[in-house]
């Protein structure tokens, strides 16, 4: 799924020359990382797909105002953010009675280790843990948590994504380790900690 | 020049972030192997290698929701879109008033005179509601654009093309009508009498509206089927796949209805249907007849086959299969478990199976499932 950085410069060229192919193919491997981003904001399948559809659409209308060099990756987390939150946005005013629980979601994630996967009673109990910390967290942490670390952007990325200043990125990261480390009991098994440094002290800001 | 592997100098942390070690975890299996034969060769990295498994394994998000089909559908959907140009056509004429003078005084004097006439007109109305049925003759008549009309007198069923690609597949005795083109128009829409099973081109810029009688069915993509013949009296609407709104036609809804228009559409996901009563109006969302599994490529043998099973388990399993709302005391049933084969039944089966159980019964309310049941003694 992943480009190398000069065939993501040579897909968007073709892009901008008019390649329809080169945006199906961009469509084709971005669609899981931005529509499972999208899950977090809302369970809405049907709304996510649209939207992604609608980035991609919107993408080839506007080929010919576009800046040749861009980070893709972070452009587009960028602009289906605003898409995808503006629809939200946009059921939220339609619906004043009865809305669907699943707009009301600001941003989560449950951490889980799938049923097919062979996994350790060690590793269970380890995801159950983090999870109880990480629903504890407000929405922009758990955000920046999850661009982070499953999406592996970088601090500049995300200050783009969120359209906040690299400095902010950094420090909601401190607070929401600051937060972590207090939450966990001391009896809590060596591997979590371990598990907490890797995640953000060593790799912070890779 | 000997190569050395370079995973011999790696950490904790690389192999954390190693994005092939990553996935060969995540599959697990034959592609893990290579990592535990790797490890035999390499014996001092062996607790090395199962610390990162269970590290990663630990942080792990389901990514499953959106299914293979869903994404090359949606990829070819768009492609289409693209190919027909719908959008690359900057010069189509939009149905929009042109932003001349002229056009605003009509436009003010035609609201004097309506509101001179105001109190004659809706009086009228009311006279010609009568007369002014949404028929399928009514309903084209008020097209400002020509039509295409495609009927099936056959016994066979007829799949007809529309022009974004669409496919309509037209059931004996049917008749649709749409436009040559839908380029020039801000939605794509389609007059049925009759019946037919629609699997829509997504296109989130153009909304796709089918006009049976009095119902409007509005998607953007979707799979969903219309039934409305002459002789009905009501139009049908089920859906197999995405989302699908309906709601009542606000140019043959009467003055006291008003409200009743796009704003209080009522939503259908797969396995749902309503059912429209010409006569007044009414909207009353069910069940299909024969909800399908959802889920296609789930191991349905296994999950059908409860032994011992929590009843909540058993209701989340079903919920999740067909995608639809199942209603039950959690606590009151909390001490029902569950032993029964349920594979090879439909879900009206299954409920009968699991309500005879339980020593209770269900209805279907509002396209929802609602148990009733009085619990169990814990054995």
């Amino acid at each position: 799924m992943s480009f190398t950085p000069e065939n993501e410069n040579s897909i968007w060229q073709d892009l901008l020359s008019g390649d329809k192919h080169a945006l199906a193919k961009l469509m084709q491997s971005f669609f899981r990382p931005l529509a499972n981003y999208g899950l977090r904001f809302t369970s809405d399948k049907e709304l996510i797909k649209d939207s992604v559809q609608e980035l991609f659409i919107v993408l080839w209308e506007r080929r010919n105002q576009l800046a040749t060099s861009v980070n893709l990756k972070s452009y587009l987390f960028t602009s289906f953010r605003r898409l995808l939150l503006r629809k939200i946005k946009k059921v939220h005013k339609t619906a004043t009675l009865n809305l669907d629980p699943i707009y009301l979601e600001s941003f989560s994630f449950v951490l889980g280790i799938d049923n097919k996967m062979i996994a350790s009673e060690q590793a269970k109990n380890l995801s159950k843990h983090f999870n109880e910390l990480i629903t504890k967290l407000p929405a922009r942490q758990k955000e920046v948590i999850y661009l982070k670390f499953f999406e592996t952007l970088s601090r500049e990325e995300i200050a783009n994504v969120l359209e906040i200043a690299p400095q902010t990125v950094s420090n909601i990261l401190q607070i929401a380790l600051a937060k972590l480390k207090t939450g966990t009991p001391e009896s809590v098994w060596k591997l979590y900690k371990l598990l907490l440094a890797l995640l953000f002290v060593e790799n912070l800001f890779r | 020049m000997i190569v050395q592997d370079p995973y011999l100098h790696y950490n904790l942390e690389d192999f954390f972030w190693d994005e092939q070690f990553r996935s060969d975890v995540m599959t697990g299996g034959n592609d893990f192997a290579y990592w535990e034969n790797w490890a035999k060769q390499n014996p001092t990295k062996e607790a090395l290698i199962e610390k990162a498994r269970l590290l990663i394994l630990s942080v792990y998000i389901d990514n499953s929701t959106f299914h293979e089909d869903e994404v090359q559908q949606l990829v070819r959907d768009t492609q289409k879109i693209l190919e027909l140009d719908c959008i690359e056509d900057d010069h189509f004429e939009r149905l929009l008033p042109e932003k001349n003078l002229y056009k605003y005084l009509l436009v003010a004097a035609s609201i004097l005179i309506m509101a001179v006439l105001g109190g004659v007109w809706v009086q009228q109305k009311n006279s010609n509601s009568l007369s002014f049925q949404p028929t399928y003759e009514n309903l084209i008549k008020e097209v400002p654009h020509s039509l295409i009309e495609k009927v099936n007198l056959t016994n066979a069923p007829l799949i007809v093309t529309l022009p974004d690609g669409t496919r309509a597949t037209l059931s004996t005795k049917s008749k649709i009508s749409y436009a040559e083109k839908f380029i020039s128009l801000d939605k794509r829409e389609v007059f049925l009498i009759g019946e037919a099973y629609f699997e829509v081109v997504r296109n989130t810029q153009k909304p796709f509206l089918v006009y049976a009688d009095g119902l409007v069915t509005k998607v953007l993509g979707t799979k969903f089927r219309v039934r409305s013949y002459a002789i009905d009296k009501e139009v049908l609407v089920e859906v197999t796949a995405g989302k699908v709104s309906v709601f009542t036609n606000p140019k043959f809804v009467s003055s006291e209805n008003k409200n009743s228009n796009e704003l209080s559409s009522i939503v259908l996901v797969p396995n749902q249907k309503v059912s429209f009563l010409k006569s007044d109006a009414s909207i009353v969302k069910t069940l299909v007849n024969e909800p399908i599994l959802l889920k296609a490529d789930t191991d349905v043998k296994k999950l059908f086959n409860f032994d011992d099973t929590p009843i909540n388990t058993v209701f989340a399993i079903l919920k999740d299969i067909y995608g639809i709302d199942i209603v039950f005391d959690e606590e009151l049933l909390a001490g029902c478990t569950l032993n029964a084969n349920l594979e090879g039944y439909s879900l009206y089966e299954q409920l009968n199976i699991i309500c005879k159980a339980l020593n209770g019964n269900y209805e279907v309310l509002d396209g929802r499932v609602i148990i009733n049941a009085k619990g169990c003694f814990k054995k």
